[in-house]
């Protein structure tokens, strides 16, 4: 499911955010939020049910949204651990959360009616492509 | 004809000798390590590290890495740094290199732009 998900965002993406490294990045958080419902949310289980939708706000503004019908968790009272340090430990778990935290401007939670979550994860793709050239200078 | 699935990763690994008697192991990546490629992905890596104490991991052929791979990695370089050798990246610009260096992993894990570079490196260490 992560491939076609992958996939098909990429394919949307691209008609309105022009940045590559913003959309690399963007689909790197979809995807770790994605994992997360299915690691923490559906316990596991694949083939359930996970709705994805994407929205441009303004020229360099866009959100995705992820709808499941999972147990609730709401991932905004969550404290993700700090990606160096976690790094550092060589800790095998506990990045996805931290990165989605990174990568967005914002993260809204609700609960879905009838049961399950509804995640907006809010980009902008100006901060996107400062992180990405944040990250290039460290390496430097 | 079977249908490429994009998220398999073909793996190979295969041991070198050095001309001063130094094995490494090296372990090709391509495709996708995901969450159904997890399992298969780690028990890769547990059969590279075995082969030998120093080991490189060729990132170049890789789309994508999650987080729980990076882990792997991160937790294979561990293993490998106990058995005192040590666990390098191949990941030129353009590829997951940016997913490495975002996650903080490029701070830890020392990253070269090919397999030549790497292995001049621990030539240069061993």
């Amino acid at each position: 499911m992560a491939g076609r998900l992958a996939r098909r965002l990429r394919e949307v993406l691209i008609l309105d955010v022009r940045r590559p490294e913003a959309r690399a990045l963007a689909l790197l958080a979809v995807e770790e939020a994605a994992a997360n419902i299915l690691e923490h949310g559906y316990r596991g289980k694949t083939g359930r049910p996970l709705e994805v939708v994407v929205r441009m706000r303004e020229p360099e503004i866009f959100e995705v949204t992820l709808k499941d019908r999972a147990r609730v968790l709401d991932i905004t009272r969550l404290h993700p651990g700090n990606l160096k340090k976690l790094a550092r430990k060589r800790a095998e778990r506990g990045r996805g959360l931290a990165l989605v935290q990174m990568l967005t401007r914002n993260i809204n939670y609700k609960r879905r009616a009838g049961g399950g979550n509804v995640i907006t994860l809010v980009f902008d793709a100006e901060h996107l492509s400062e992180v990405a050239k944040e990250h290039s200078r460290e390496a430097a | 004809m079977k249908r490429h699935d994009p998220d398999a990763h073909l793996i190979s690994i295969s041991r070198m000798s050095r001309a001063e008697g130094t094995e490494i192991s090296m372990l090709r990546l391509r495709g996708a390590v995901r969450k159904l490629t997890n399992p298969d992905f780690r028990s890769r890596l547990d059969e590279a590290g075995r082969r030998s104490r120093f080991m490189v991991v060729d990132l170049s052929e890789l789309e994508y890495i999650n987080s729980t791979g990076l882990g792997m990695l991160l937790n294979q370089a561990r293993v490998q740094e106990r058995r005192d050798g040590w666990l390098r990246l191949v990941a030129p610009e353009g590829g997951v290199s940016m997913i490495l260096r975002v996650a903080g992993v490029a701070g830890e894990l020392r990253l070269f732009g090919d397999e030549a570079e790497a292995l001049r490196d621990l030539e240069k260490a061993a």
